[in-house]
């Protein structure tokens, strides 16, 4: 059993990553920074639940995985107020080339995460919670399995398909911009 | 194994999923099918630009800070008031007179300067870096001959350098080595260049007792992390420093210990983390994680 005075030195050194996991679950900075405050409010008041010397990522992520549940289900359907939104990458991407893009690095780099953002997003809820907890938080097969109360098998089947569907919607981007070879892109069937 | 069975493992193997039976037998593959080995490959550099590219995402500073204020105002309240309540349980005077009014609000006063500052991470890093040099060279017998600290008892030598190193020196591991016969020597501050800041650190230097004339010599850096935070340029440059000089890698997780072992042919280096953010590890296992293996494998048949 921890003790809350462990908290802040237990807790703190993993909030980036949590915030990473948020924004690439919800796609939104303002709404990600909501759920990052409320997972680690529940998680001081349920400190005492956590075991000293175990993954506290992997325990706090599970907290931020539900409360965003809870979130989707009560969420109103969003107002069609176009102004206040984040400005869309398309807006920024139209007038510059290729070339353009492909000498600046810092550029290329925005594009490409806007690019994998809009890909993550896209993926069903329980494909994009896999995901981000392997490529975020480097987080074991079983522990994402404990994460998500879900089979082993279940947690590779649903890696592999979200991994399988963001090569192909980021296939086109990646052999134009150079981060995957042209020749070699190409998405390979299973034999 | 054939390529069908091969490229079901593929992901498994890139994950550090796979026993080392099944491990060795997927590399095995790999290293004679071309096309297996390609896509191996592609998956490796498409996996490592999704991690570097969610990983990237980083809160605003304000949000940061905000945060942390917020748990650590939270914590010491609940500490404070878990201690009060607690004191007062035992002592069965839950009864509001002037005298604990003024007794609590003392108790408030003093824990809230003592512990308001307090930012102690248990996390910090403290790391090992050990190489091996084989051979006897004027090199090594100059560094038996620099040590500051003459001592073969290794807690004697952490007593001696471990102050230093501010909050977390029972954090610091010096092994003896006398299973792999070496002999402590000593020791000597030792600090590491970076970018914008060295880091400060000592080497504990051992000499293999192997009884010829030519002398092995061990050396073990520690590093002191825990008032520094590498951003990501330091960390590069401290993995650019590490890999121009290697051609192998490999990271050895023993649950309680993270070890990274790289080196060439002349000479074996490992890296002993506690704690470092397990995506630097992984990011650094997966670049040569292939060759890194087949190299310890060469080593272990070698004798």
């Amino acid at each position: 059993m921890a003790d809350l005075e462990d908290f802040e030195s237990i807790a703190l050194p993993h909030m980036d990553e949590l915030y990473s996991f948020a924004y690439y679950l919800v796609g939104e900075k303002q709404e990600a920074e909501d759920l990052v405050q409320q997972t680690l409010v529940k998680a001081m008041e349920n400190f005492d639940s956590f075991e000293k010397g175990t993954n506290f990522k992997a325990w706090a992520s599970r907290i931020l995985k539900n409360l965003m549940i809870d979130r989707h289900r009560k969420k109103t359907p969003v107002s069609t107020d176009f102004e206040s939104r984040e400005p869309a990458a398309e807006e920024v991407k139209s007038p510059r080339s290729s070339t353009e893009i492909l000498e600046n690095e810092e550029l290329m780099d925005k594009f490409f995460s806007d690019e994998v953002k809009s890909a993550i997003l896209d993926l069903s809820e329980k494909y994009r919670v896999a995901i981000l907890l392997n490529a975020v938080h480097g987080l074991s097969y079983q522990e994402i399995a404990d994460v998500t109360d879900s089979p082993i098998g279940t947690v590779m089947s649903r890696l592999y398909r979200a991994r399988k569907t963001l090569k192909e919607e980021l296939e086109e981007f990646g052999k134009e911009f150079g981060y995957f070879r042209s020749e070699e892109a190409s998405v390979e069937t299973d034999e | 194994m054939k390529c069908e069975e091969a490229r079901k493992y593929l992901y498994a193997l890139l994950d550090n999923e796979l026993d080392t039976e099944r491990n060795l037998e997927v590399l095995s593959h790999l290293n004679v099918c071309d096309r297996c080995s390609r896509r191996f490959d592609r998956e490796q550099v498409f996996l490592e630009k999704l991690s570097e590219t969610v990983q990237s995402e980083e809160p605003d500073e304000a949000f940061r800070e905000r945060m942390e204020q917020m748990v650590r105002e939270r914590t010491t309240r609940r500490s404070i008031l878990k201690r009060i309540f607690s004191f007062f349980r035992r002592r069965r005077m839950i009864s509001s007179s002037l005298f604990l009014g003024g007794a609590v609000a003392i108790l408030l006063g003093f824990f809230w300067f003592t512990t308001a500052g307090s930012s102690l991470q248990s996390n910090s890093v403290v790391q090992h870096m050990g190489e091996m040099h084989r051979g006897f060279t004027q090199q090594n017998q100059d560094q038996e001959a620099d040590l500051a600290v003459r001592t073969s008892d290794p807690e004697s030598l952490r007593r001696r350098f471990a102050p230093s190193f501010n909050l977390f020196r029972n954090h610091i591991v010096i092994p003896s080595l006398e299973d792999q016969r070496y002999t402590l020597l000593g020791g000597q501050t030792k600090n590491v260049s970076l970018p914008r800041s060295p880091l400060p650190g000592f080497v504990a230097v051992y000499r293999q007792t192997n009884g010829e004339e030519k002398r092995n010599y061990v050396s073990h850096q520690v590093l002191d992390l825990q008032n520094t935070s590498l951003d990501s340029a330091q960390f590069q440059s401290l993995r650019e420093e590490i890999l121009k000089s290697s051609d192998t890698f490999r990271v050895v997780d023993t649950g309680d210990v993270k070890m990274v072992l790289w080196g060439n042919e002349n000479m074996l280096c490992s890296f002993v983390a506690r704690d470092v953010k397990d995506e630097t590890l992984r990011t650094w296992a997966k670049n040569t994680y292939r060759q890194s293996l087949q190299f310890f494998q060469e080593r272990a048949s070698r004798g």
